[in-house]
């Protein structure tokens, strides 16, 4: 009963004209820049970031749900209709919607991936209201020692579901911790990897760091394969926007499924959107009638992934919220939001910023629905902005980049830092570096080793507090399982290939 | 420029000479090289910290020096797998990436945005930020300058007025101020 009040005081202050107003513009936002090729989730909240400076928290937090679901929206258009997807978590969505498109039934797909994700939103943020006061209180009772190990299992498994290659993944991890590290050093006030340069003694802003390795970066990509690259071809919204009596027979049920395997996965503190969906596209491949149709377009196979691309997405936040643990790239920058308005998210947000986090979740319902209502009627809207000239797209990108990140201290070392890692972040791509452990290691870094010295101040300096517990014993072990699983099946694999050649 | 840009051998202008077709790209080897270098020197600037009081089990030497050792391994196994080129669909992509890079317009990007974080205070912000909107436009293969520079210039006017003069968040005015 306690968890229904807390949430009709929520819907009070949602509801309050302001709080609807930045839910609305958020959404409305999120689809904008969402919709733009080339512009995933993470780079949306990260261009939209230095918005965060102008509301109080909570409306700026209303603003940033909004943002965040928008984005998550308008990533489904561009993987319909341009078969680009924004990133992994869309690559199902690009193999069946982006075939219906072609047939001419982009109006379906775009229909169930909207109303799949609505689906999957409401029921998750009905799991979100009351699994994560619970979830905040088991966290709080979690000691320093299995809170790194739970750091550990996020950084373990955002690397190893991005990374082909879990050594690559890992280089980028570090690197980002490294980055975490500039900066004094809270506990003892030791300046570290500071070069004697002031403005490093507060750290690398991360707003520098997140703008650049993803919009920038983004830019560098567009403009070094402008010419050779082949042009997306923009393919044309056939058919009402809607779906026949049979499209509907055909989606609920995958949309359920969908929600049913995202939730819990995203919910994990090592979840991430990749997972489920690719789960969710062969579970309905799997259980089909219309097996031929995959790969051809089979509207189960856009219905189900976006709905667990929804339901992983929304999950995400539970970890985020009661934990402070950010388990994909655009938890990691919402993570940012929150924390340049001093506002931790972990296990006491729940008890110390009630106010806040219950207007935030009742905004999450209220997002829902905008976008459902906005955006089926909209996309016609979204289909003439996908047609904006790359050149204008790009420039206007970088303007913005550069606008948030020079407003965060009107300080050009800011810029110049974002230009530094939009240019690390255009070499990672083009070698197979993912991006998304660094911003990780960047943004949990710091909070890591935090939990790591107290661990080891309670074990009085014995390192092997971290495998005596038997609790941190075991998410560490669980760690090392995620990164070198995918390792061994790939060399099982490789073995299996290799087997039949002696025998001939 | 030229329609027969596309078709010409991409990998001439690339790495400047002829590269046989069945030959490895670089640039894996190179990236991998490059994290190795930060690794080490992430280590080696570890040793800088002074450690804190003598009481404390950790100072705030210790997690610096696991990170750099984390990245000197990963870095590693890096560069052994590049060098062997142990991951076909990496030297793929980085083949792929190559014969469709193009320099010129990434060099051109660049310069353009290290002059306008230079030129920003001095010349004040919707000024350079117009001059940057139109320029980045034409280095990407816009030929309307004077449509560009006219969004351009609208947009930047729309940004300041929006944050500095509406939302309070101070950009440079630079040496023409503006009237309203």
């Amino acid at each position: 009963m306690d968890v229904l009040n807390d949430l009709m005081g929520g819907f009070g202050s949602a509801f309050s004209p302001l709080h609807l107003l930045l839910a609305f513009a958020g959404c409305t936002l999120g689809s904008l820049v969402g919709v733009l090729p080339g512009l995933g989730p993470a780079t949306t909240v990260a261009l939209l970031l230095p918005l965060t400076f102008v509301f109080d928290p909570t409306g700026a937090l209303v603003l940033f749900a909004g943002i965040y679901y928008g984005g998550m929206y308008g990533g489904s258009t561009t993987a319909i209709l341009l078969n680009v997807p924004g990133e992994t978590a869309s690559v199902p969505t690009t193999l069946e919607g982006h075939p219906m498109a072609r047939s001419g039934r982009a109006g379906a797909a775009l229909a169930t991936a909207a109303i799949g994700s609505f689906v999957a939103g409401t029921i998750s943020t009905v799991g979100i209201t009351f699994a994560g006061p619970a979830m905040a209180q088991i966290a709080e009772k979690i000691q320093p020692a299995e809170y790194f190990a739970v750091m550990v299992l996020a950084f373990a498994t955002v690397t190893a579901v991005v990374a082909d290659a879990p050594a690559r993944g890992l280089c980028s991890l570090f690197l980002g911790l490294a980055i975490g590290l500039v900066g004094i050093d809270s506990l003892t006030g030791q300046a570290r990897y500071t070069f004697g340069v002031p403005e490093l003694y507060d750290g690398v802003q991360i707003v520098a760091v997140a703008v650049g390795l993803f919009a920038i970066g983004e830019a560098l990509y567009t403009a070094a394969r402008m010419r050779r690259a082949p042009e997306e071809q923009m393919l044309p919204v056939g058919g009402r926007i809607g779906m026949s009596p049979e499209d509907w027979r055909r989606s609920w049920k995958p949309w359920l499924r969908g929600t049913a395997i995202g939730l819990p996965i995203g919910a994990l503190p090592a979840g991430g959107a990749e997972i489920p969906t690719f789960l969710s596209y062969n579970v309905e491949k799997r259980l089909s009638r219309h097996k031929k149709e995959f790969g051809k377009g089979a509207i189960e196979g856009v219905a189900g992934p976006e709905a667990a691309n929804n339901a992983a997405f929304s999950g995400v936040l539970m970890p985020l919220l009661t934990l402070g643990i950010p388990t994909s790239a655009t938890a990691g920058v919402l993570l940012i939001a929150f924390q340049m308005y001093n506002v931790q998210p972990g296990p006491q947000l729940f008890e110390t910023q009630s106010a806040l986090v219950w207007t935030l979740i009742a905004s999450l319902y209220i997002g829902n629905v905008m976008l459902l209502v906005l955006n089926l009627p909209l996309i016609p809207l979204w289909v003439k902005l996908l047609r904006l000239p790359r050149p204008l797209l790009t420039a206007g990108i970088l303007v913005f980049a550069a606008l948030g990140v020079y407003a965060l201290s009107q300080n050009a070392v800011d810029l110049g830092i974002a230009v530094l890692f939009g240019l690390l972040g255009f070499g990672m791509r083009r070698t197979g570096y993912p991006v998304a452990p660094l911003i990780l290691g960047a943004v949990l870094g710091p909070m890591a080793e935090t939990q790591f010295r107290r661990a080891m101040a309670f074990s009085e300096g014995d390192w092997t507090i971290f495998f005596t517990r038997p609790l941190s014993a075991a998410i560490l072990f669980l760690s090392l399982i995620a990164l070198a699983g995918p390792m061994a099946a790939r060399a099982l694999r490789r073995n299996r290939e290799r087997e039949p050649e002696p025998v001939g | 420029m030229s329609p027969r840009d596309a078709t010409a051998n991409p990998a001439n202008d690339a790495a400047g000479a002829v590269a046989p077709p069945d030959e490895r790209p670089w640039s894996p080897r190179i990236a991998a090289l490059l994290f190795l270098a930060a690794g080490v020197a992430v280590l080696g600037w570890a040793f800088a910290i002074p450690e804190g009081a003598i009481d404390q089990d950790v100072g705030p030497r210790a997690f610096p020096l696991l990170v750099g050792v984390g990245l000197c391994v990963a870095a590693s196994v890096a560069v052994v797998q590049a060098f062997r080129g142990s991951d076909p669909a990496l030297t793929e992509q980085a083949r792929e990436e190559a014969r469709l890079t193009e320099w010129r317009p990434v060099a051109a990007l660049l310069a353009l945005l290290v002059c306008y974080l230079f030129a920003l205070a001095p010349c004040g912000y919707w000024q350079s930020t117009a001059v940057l909107f139109a320029l980045v436009a034409r280095v990407l293969g816009s030929r309307r300058i004077l449509r560009d520079a006219l969004i351009g210039l609208v947009l930047a006017l729309a940004v300041y007025f929006l944050f500095d003069r509406l939302l309070g968040i101070h950009l440079p005015p630079g040496i023409v101020r503006l009237a309203f």
